[in-house]
Parts: C-alpha cells; sequence; structure tokens
C-alpha cells in the first residue's frame, strides 16, 4: 500500500463525515425549527373586553399545544373599532409570530363601505374559530311585550339603541328590523353594549339587540328579557329564532371571534398553528373558563373559517345600502 | 354586612395577602408618578399575570395599585407640574405654586392626609349607598349626561374670573378639537383627514401631559433656574404643617370626597371631571377664589380627597350592573373574567366577600401610600432643587417614555409633544389652560348627551326637566352661573352708584 | 419666575391671530368635508369660539389695555421670555427629540436628547450632561424594557 500523508487520512475520515453531518442536520433543522421564538398573538380591543379574555384564556393552551417551549404573548391593540388590530395582523410578516382575533363582522362591515382599511379580509390566513356570540332581541325586564309581534301593534316606530352607525349592532338591527318589516327607529351614539344595555333598562328605548355574552348575565337577573335570538337556535319556545320568524337567512346574524394570521403564511406554520388552536379548545381548562363565564364552546378549523368569511361577505353584502 | 367584611379583613390581612398589596401600592406609585403610565395601564399589565393567582392575592395587587396611584400622580404634579395620571392634573394648579414656593412638603403632607381620608369617606359612602346602588346608576341617561357635561363645562370656564374672555375661548377650542375623531351618534368621522390614529378623538392622557408637565418642563429649560423659586425658602420638613392643614380643612376634605364619589359613580364622566369640578367648586366658595392658583392649600385637599373618593364611585355601576365606572374599572373587570367570574348585576351577589376584599385593599393601600409619602417627603421635596436645566429634559424624556406605553403609539409622543408646545403658548399668551382641558373631556359627552336626548325625546326639550335628577342638576347649573355673575354684576352696580366708572 | 406685565408690547395681537385662523380653518374645512348632520354641533362651537374670540381681540386692542392682571392660576401668568431666539431654541429641542423618536427610536434619541438639551441649551458642563443622560436612559431602558417588558419604539427607519 501506498503512505498517504496522515493529514491528509484525516481529512478524508473527519472533516468529510462531519461536513456532510452538519449539512444534514441543517437540511433538516430548517421546516422543524418553527416556532423558534415567542409568538404575538393580536387583540383589537382593550383588557377586559370579551375578545381580550378570550385570548388570554386560551393562550397557555395554546403554548402548552406547540413544540418547543415557546411563550404565546397577547398583545392589546385598541383603536379605530377593531380596524388597527386587523390592520396590524395583516401587515405583519407571514412568518407565524405574528397572529391575532378578529371580530366579525366588525371588521367586514367597513371593507364592505369601501373605507380605507390596512386589510383585505379574503386574504388573511385564516386559522380557526374561537367561538362565536349569537345576537339576542331584548326587552326590558318588566316590559309588557312578549314577542316581535306586540311590538309591531304599538302603532309607531319601534325604538332600538345601538352603538354607531355601521357598528355590528346598528347594521344588526337594521337588517333584522327591514326584513321582518317592523318600522323603527335606532338611537345611536351609545358608547357600547354596556351603555346600551343600560339605556334599555333604563327605558330610553323600547328594544335592542344584544350578544349574547353581555347579555347573559342581565337575562338571567331578569332585568332583561328575550323575546328573539339570532345567529343560534332556540331552546326556549318562548324566544323565537330566525327559522321561527320565518326568515331563516337572518341566522347568520352574530359575532364570530376569527383567529387569522397575515396573508400567504407558510402551510406547514399554518397548519401547525391550526392544530394548536383546535387542541387548545378542547383542552379541559379551557372549557371550564367557557362554562363558568356562561360562553358556548364553538370552534372550527381553518377551512371551515375561510369558508366562513366569504360566506358573511356575501351576506351582509347583500345589504349594502343599509350600511351607509 | 359587617361580619364579610370582617372576614374580609381577616383574609387581607394575613401575610401572603399583605405581599400582594404592598407590591400593589408600590406599583401604584410608580406608575402614579411617570406621566402617562396610569392606573389602566398598570392593571392592564397586571392583568396577564394575575392568572394563576388566587382571586384574592389579584384582587389585594389591583386594590393596591389603584389606591396608591392618586399619590403617585399628586407627587408630580406638585413636584413638576405634570400629572402622573389625568385626575392629579387638578392638584397641579396650586399645587406646583407650592412647590415654587419652596412648600413641597407642605404640599405632599397635605396630599398625603387627604388621600386616605377621600378614600375612606368614598369607601363609607358606597357601603352605605350600595344597597341602592342600581337606582342610582340607573338615574342618569343621555339628558343627565348632558346636563352634567354642561355643569362641568361652566363650572371651570367660570372659575377663570377674572380672564373670563379667554378662559371661554379655550374652552371654545377644547370643544373642537373635542369633536375630533369618529362620531357615534353620526356615524361621521370628523377632522382626522384620513389618519386612523385620531379615529377615536385626542387622546386624553398624553394631551394632560403635554399641556401641564411638558409645557411647564419647557418653560422651566427657558427660564432656568430651579423649580422652587429661591432654594432658601425650601422647607424640607413641612410635611406635618401639611397633614395639619388638611385636618383643619376638614369642610374641604368632605366636600371634595362627595363631589368625587358623586362624579365618580356616573359612568364615562371620569375621575378627572371629578377632581377638576372639586377644585373649582372650592376655589368658588372660598372668601378669596382669586388667590387660587398661587399656592392655596384648599386648591390640593379638594381635588385629592376627590381622586380618591372617585375610585369608591366608580365601584358604583361596575357592582350594580357589572357596568365599568372607569377606565380602570374596565380592566379590573377583564381580571375578574380571567378568573371565570361574569361581570353582570349578580357580581357583587356572587362574590361578596371577595368584593369586601378589594374594597379593604384600595382603603388599606391609600393609607400606605401616604405613609410612604410621608417617609420620602424630603428626598422628594428636594427634587425642586434640582437645576431645572437638567431636570426639565428628563422630566420631558421621561414624559414621552411614558405617554408612548399607554398604547403603544408613536402618535402619543408626536401628540403630547406638540400640545405642549401648546400649553407653553397658552402659558406664555396668557390663556388659561383649565377650560379647555375640560371642555375637551366633556364635549363630546355633552353633544352625545344632547343628540341622544332629542333622538329619545323626538325633539322635545323638555326632557331635559323631566327627572327629578335632571332639575336637580338644571337648577346647579343656574346657581353655578348666578354664582359667579352676580358678585361681578352687583360690583359694577355698587361702583356705579358710587360714582366710580364701572 | 414670571414678572408682571408693563407694557402693551407683550401683548401682541399675533397669539389671536394665528387662533383666528385656526378657528376658520376648522369651520371651513369642517363645511366642506363632513355631512350636515355631524358638522352641525362643531360648526356651532367654532363659531361662537370666534365670536369670543373677536371680542377678546377688540378688548386687547382698545380696551383696559397695559395692566392686564391675569390670573396667576395653573402657574400661569404671561411670561416674558429672556428672547425670542431662546423660546425658539428650547422648543426646536423638542422637536427634534421627538423627531428622532419616530426616526430612530427611543433607546437612540433619548441619550442625545438629553446630552444634546443640557450641555447646549441649558449651558451645563459637559460632563454632567453626559452622566445624567446616560444614567436617566439607562434607568428608563431598566424601568421599560426589563421590568416592564415593554418594547420601546425602534423608530419608523427600523421597524
Amino acid at each position: 500500500m501506498s503512505h498517504k500523508p496522515s493529514s491528509r487520512v484525516a481529512v478524508k475520515k473527519v472533516v468529510g463525515p462531519m461536513f456532510l453531518v452538519a449539512l444534514l442536520l441543517l437540511a433538516c433543522s430548517e421546516p422543524a425549527s418553527y416556532p423558534e421564538k415567542d409568538i404575538t398573538v393580536v387583540i383589537p380591543f382593550n383588557s377586559g373586553g370579551a375578545f381580550d379574555a378570550y385570548v388570554r384564556a386560551l393562550a397557555p393552551g395554546l403554548q402548552k399545544h406547540l413544540p418547543n417551549s415557546i411563550n404565546v404573548l397577547p398583545k392589546n391593540l385598541p383603536g379605530a373599532g377593531g380596524r388597527r388590530g386587523a390592520s396590524d395582523i395583516y401587515r405583519a410578516r407571514p412568518d407565524g409570530y405574528t397572529i391575532g382575533i378578529f371580530n366579525m363582522p366588525g371588521v367586514l362591515i367597513p371593507q364592505l363601505q369601501g373605507m380605507k382599511i390596512g386589510y383585505e379580509l379574503s386574504k388573511v390566513t385564516w386559522l380557526g374559530t374561537l367561538g362565536y356570540d349569537s345576537y339576542v332581541f331584548v326587552v326590558k325586564g318588566d316590559s309588557p311585550h312578549e314577542s316581535i309581534d306586540d311590538l309591531k301593534e304599538l302603532g309607531r316606530n319601534v325604538t332600538y339603541g345601538a352603538t354607531g352607525p355601521g357598528s355590528t349592532s346598528y347594521i344588526a338591527t337594521n337588517i333584522v328590523n327591514e326584513t321582518l318589516g317592523i318600522p323603527f327607529d335606532i338611537i345611536t351614539g351609545y358608547k357600547g353594549s354596556s351603555d346600551y344595555l343600560l339605556g334599555l333598562i333604563r327605558g330610553d328605548f323600547d328594544a335592542a339587540m344584544i350578544n349574547f355574552s353581555t347579555a347573559r348575565s342581565y337575562l338571567e337577573s331578569g332585568d332583561i328579557k328575550a323575546l328573539a335570538v339570532f345567529g343560534t337556535d332556540s331552546n326556549d319556545p318562548q324566544v323565537a329564532d330566525a327559522g321561527d320568524l320565518g326568515a331563516p337567512e337572518l341566522a347568520n346574524i352574530r359575532v364570530v371571534r376569527m383567529m387569522g394570521a397575515p396573508p400567504d403564511l407558510p402551510e406547514d406554520i399554518k397548519t401547525m398553528l391550526e392544530e394548536a388552536l383546535l387542541a387548545a379548545m378542547e383542552d379541559a381548562e379551557f372549557k371550564a373558563w367557557l362554562e363558568s363565564t356562561g360562553n358556548e364552546a364553538h370552534s372550527a378549523n381553518a377551512a371551515e373559517t375561510a369558508a366562513a368569511v366569504l360566506e358573511m361577505t356575501e351576506f351582509y353584502d347583500q345589504f349594502r345600502q343599509l350600511l351607509d | 354586612m359587617l361580619d364579610l367584611l370582617l372576614q374580609a379583613a381577616a383574609g387581607l390581612l394575613s401575610p401572603g395577602t399583605l405581599i400582594f398589596l404592598f407590591a400593589g401600592v408600590l406599583v401604584g406609585l410608580v406608575f402614579g408618578v411617570i406621566p402617562g403610565l396610569g392606573g389602566t395601564t398598570a392593571l392592564a399589565l397586571l392583568l396577564p399575570l394575575t392568572y394563576g393567582m388566587e382571586v384574592t392575592h389579584a384582587f389585594a395587587m389591583a386594590g393596591g395599585i389603584m389606591g396608591a396611584i392618586a399619590m403617585g400622580g399628586s407627587i408630580s404634579a406638585i413636584l413638576l407640574n405634570a400629572p402622573g395620571t389625568g385626575p392629579s392634573a387638578a392638584t397641579c394648579i396650586d399645587g406646583h405654586p407650592l412647590a415654587k414656593q419652596g412648600r413641597a412638603a407642605d404640599a405632599i403632607g397635605a396630599v398625603a392626609t387627604a388621600s386616605p381620608l377621600g378614600g375612606l369617606f368614598g369607601v363609607l359612602t358606597l357601603l352605605l349607598v350600595l344597597p341602592v346602588a342600581r337606582d342610582i346608576v340607573l338615574l342618569f341617561g343621555p339628558p343627565e349626561f348632558f346636563l352634567v357635561a354642561v355643569f362641568g363645562i361652566v363650572t371651570v370656564a367660570i372659575s377663570s374670573a377674572k380672564n373670563l374672555l379667554r378662559g371661554l375661548v379655550a374652552g371654545g377650542i377644547g370643544l373642537m378639537l373635542s369633536f375630533v375623531g369618529y362620531d357615534t351618534v353620526h356615524g361621521g368621522v370628523r377632522y382626522t383627514f384620513g389618519s386612523d390614529y385620531l379615529w377615536d378623538g385626542i387622546p386624553l392622557i398624553p394631551s394632560l401631559v403635554g399641556l401641564f408637565g411638558m409645557a411647564e418642563m419647557i418653560r422651566l429649560s427657558i427660564e432656568g433656574g430651579t423649580v422652587a423659586a429661591d432654594a432658601k425658602t425650601v422647607k424640607l420638613d413641612g410635611v406635618w404643617s401639611g397633614v395639619r392643614a388638611t385636618l383643619r380643612h376638614w369642610k374641604v376634605v368632605i366636600r371634595g370626597s362627595i363631589i368625587g364619589t358623586l362624579i365618580g359613580a356616573i359612568p364615562g364622566v371620569g375621575g378627572t371631571v371629578a377632581t377638576f369640578i372639586a377644585y373649582s367648586t372650592t376655589k368658588k366658595a372660598d372668601r378669596d377664589p382669586d388667590s387660587f392658583g398661587t399656592g392655596r392649600i384648599e386648591g390640593i385637599i379638594a381635588p385629592e380627597s376627590a381622586n380618591n373618593a372617585k375610585d369608591s364611585g366608580a365601584l358604583l355601576p361596575t357592582l350594580a350592573f357589572g357596568i365599568p365606572g372607569s377606565a380602570e374599572m374596565a380592566v379590573f373587570l377583564g381580571i375578574l373574567m380571567l378568573h371565570g367570574m361574569q361581570p353582570g348585576p349578580a357580581i357583587f351577589a356572587d362574590h361578596q366577600d371577595k368584593i369586601y376584599g378589594l374594597i379593604l385593599a384600595l382603603t388599606l393601600s391609600a393609607v400606605l401610600a401616604s405613609f410612604i409619602g410621608i417617609t420620602f417627603v424630603r428626598w422628594l421635596a428636594a427634587i425642586t432643587l434640582i437645576k431645572g436645566q437638567i431636570l426639565a429634559p428628563v422630566v420631558i424624556a421621561v414624559s414621552l417614555v411614558g405617554v408612548y406605553a399607554i398604547n403603544l403609539t408613536p402618535g402619543d409622543v408626536v401628540l403630547a409633544a406638540v400640545i405642549g408646545v401648546l400649553g407653553y403658548l397658552m402659558l406664555r399668551f396668557d390663556y388659561p389652560r383649565l377650560p379647555l382641558v375640560i371642555a375637551l373631556i366633556l364635549g363630546e359627552t355633552a353633544e352625545r348627551g344632547f343628540q341622544q336626548s332629542m333622538m329619545i325625546g323626538n325633539g322635545d326639550l323638555s326632557i331635559f326637566v323631566h327627572s327629578v335628577t335632571s332639575i336637580i342638576l338644571v337648577v346647579l347649573i343656574f346657581l353655578s352661573l348666578s354664582w359667579s355673575f352676580v358678585p361681578m354684576l352687583r360690583k359694577k352696580f355698587a361702583a356705579s352708584i358710587a360714582g366710580e366708572v364701572p | 419666575m414670571s414678572r408682571p406685565v408693563k407694557d402693551k408690547q407683550t401683548i401682541s395681537l399675533l397669539p389671536s391671530i394665528v387662533i383666528f385662523a385656526f378657528i376658520v380653518s376648522y369651520i371651513v374645512s369642517g363645511y366642506f368635508m363632513l355631512d350636515e348632520s355631524t358638522r352641525l354641533v362643531p360648526l356651532l362651537a367654532g363659531i361662537v369660539t370666534l365670536v369670543l374670540l373677536i371680542l377678546d381681540m377688540l378688548m386687547t386692542r382698545f380696551g383696559a389695555g397695559g395692566d392686564r392682571e391675569t390670573e396667576q392660576a395653573e402657574g400661569g401668568g404671561v411670561i416674558v421670555p429672556e428672547s425670542r431666539g431662546r423660546e425658539l431654541t428650547a422648543i426646536l429641542f423638542v422637536a427634534g427629540g421627538v423627531a428622532g423618536i419616530y426616526l430612530v427610536g427611543f433607546l437612540i434619541s433619548i441619550p442625545l436628547y438629553l446630552f444634546a438639551s443640557i450641555a447646549y441649551l441649558g449651558n451645563q458642563s459637559t460632563k454632567i450632561a453626559l452622566i445624567v443622560a446616560l444614567v436617566a436612559s439607562l434607568l428608563i431602558y431598566l424601568l421599560f424594557e426589563v421590568a416592564l417588558d415593554y418594547q420601546l419604539f425602534p423608530g419608523v427607519l427600523f421597524s
């Protein structure tokens, strides 16, 4: 055998394989490295609201179901009725480190109105639905009216309370009354749903459309009384639902809490997030939290959510003239 | 009720809970002192940390924060004219002149006494009134909101008696600025020129920090010197005379506390309004109203009592209906929600013991914060001896950071600076800032109240004298107006009779 | 300290004119940009304020004049600064600081602003300016970024 210099042998025998192993490790580590750092979940409202509570209740579970023990950090970005948070999520880098919750149809309506907003909802990478909040048609607890028909017989415009024109409560009131053929006036300007809830109890107006999570404890205490519910089926014979009223299309009226990420998110990251989300929603602690706060468990996966967005867009688009 | 209170007290005084309370007090003091940061920000930061904490501990910490914020805010109001929080802005008016006269220690002593007294009064009122809380909250609808807003604006605008015309102009500008943003009544967006930043209106805290704090610091950096005009006159140990002053003026304490509790209880009006109204009414009721603003000790006792009493007031709608009485309460309800407690009419009934714990924590925290304030008063008063050229840029820098921290919006930083320059110019050219502030806060409330009342009442103006509450408010407004104008007219009348030129 | 007003020169009509211009542009832009219902109250407020302003301008020009004894309220009272130049410089320093924060963020601008203001505007020794700038910036960093876990604005150029 010829004698090669030992250094050359060393290179061939040690460094070479090392190099190959390193290359291999590098190649394998790339896709499996997400998530490498903390993930931010944008909440488009201030601390203390329902959207905020949902995200914070879910965050620990999300953290648990994602690999690499990174943190999931909720971040409040209130402003412009939820639009600031929405556009912040939309414009973030699609690397899976910024996701967020969208209030639908709240942020959908300005888009349909043609307002200059920083997002396009059909392009958002939808990850899943956390739940929805149906709309209850309520009157004061001691009101003599037992059904919507009673209100029709008032012989004058039925008065409702809502936040601002263009808000979900306003739109919902408009759509329901127009569809059911009730003559109505809306007293706008209340700062939030709690404010017009108080207005209803005070007697400022006849009735209101309020989302169920806000209304629930007041229904239980008897301060307000539900005449109808939209967005879900009614289990209570005293409370009508969209079907009972002969207007099944109104079943679409509800607030939906959807999670999304910036457009063009890589497919594998999206799948990872989607699965973590669904798993977190099945966690015992989350379900217990839902129970104790009186929220119902309704989850949906990414594909269902994306489809729901398109459906919602179509639905509200029909009522475009009411939106202005 | 008494046994539940005792139970809650026992729970609060356990060492574990006390630590959380104390931590809350410290956080509250720091957040109160730094201009821009305040109770709402502190609670919002606390919120996620409470996940996994026992509810009693979370409440002890929250109560600690809320009770101490007022003291912290007053400290920077007095020493730097930079209100640490919105409600502390009223303390600047007579507090800072006291500091300039070298009597910062007096001022801090007075404030340290007024705060827990006001807080205690507020808590006692709350406990007394709790059974009828619902009815009280329901007394206030759009007509009443309108009248309260008008009362607030009128009271403050008229308090600038000698400079009335300029005060009214400043108030008018404040009104005009308050209309910037989204109009919830008509849905239009006003004066935002397309920017999303102004969509929710001109933010209050950056405006206050700029108008009072930064303006004063700009002035200081121009004029030089120290906050205390003459270093020799600084009494570093005046704190006990301040304490005695508050006890002497116990009637002012009571008046301030009543106003604080009442106005704090009206959702959406806010603590800043409460302290301003407490200040203005005390000034008007005094024998020598024009000396207010030069360092009258009553001028800080009144707003400080109101400042702590308002927290109890804000608990009223929160406990009666689960509807937050203030921004801090809104975050507090969030803490409740996180722990699986549903805000609503039943919240007090379902969680009485924990709520009593919170109320006690609030009271105790105000006392603790005062102790800390008094302990460090010499150091604090010594700040007035620091060269203005060094102090001013530092305070401006900290204010800008603090203001950014509220909402993580760079726009707030720019706004605070712009309004800071505006505030300086108002100082320079002799336009009172108070009316501008109060109009900025209440303008939209007034407009909304009016428009909604018109919608509810179908255009009938009698809705404003429909309820007992509204009638009382209308009478108060007229009294307030006549209280100011009648003496003025009488003086002129007397002067012309005596043959002098009016 | 503020000195009492003695001469009419300090009461120029300039600020009133600026305010006048502001109110007029507010009214005009509101009239053209807003719908009838939403502009009603703001325009009303603008017009009333304008009237009050005109009254004030008239009184300043022709009225009691010189000894405008103003309230010492709000720590105020008319200021008579050393020089207009100094005022402008002070304001420009703040403007510069804010511009810096907006462009390159807090961590760079705050130390620079502090140093420049204390050393140049404040005429203090460079050593003191440097020390205060560094210490204050460090404390701010520790309090906000470390203890409170805020991400201080990095500036538009870096984000």
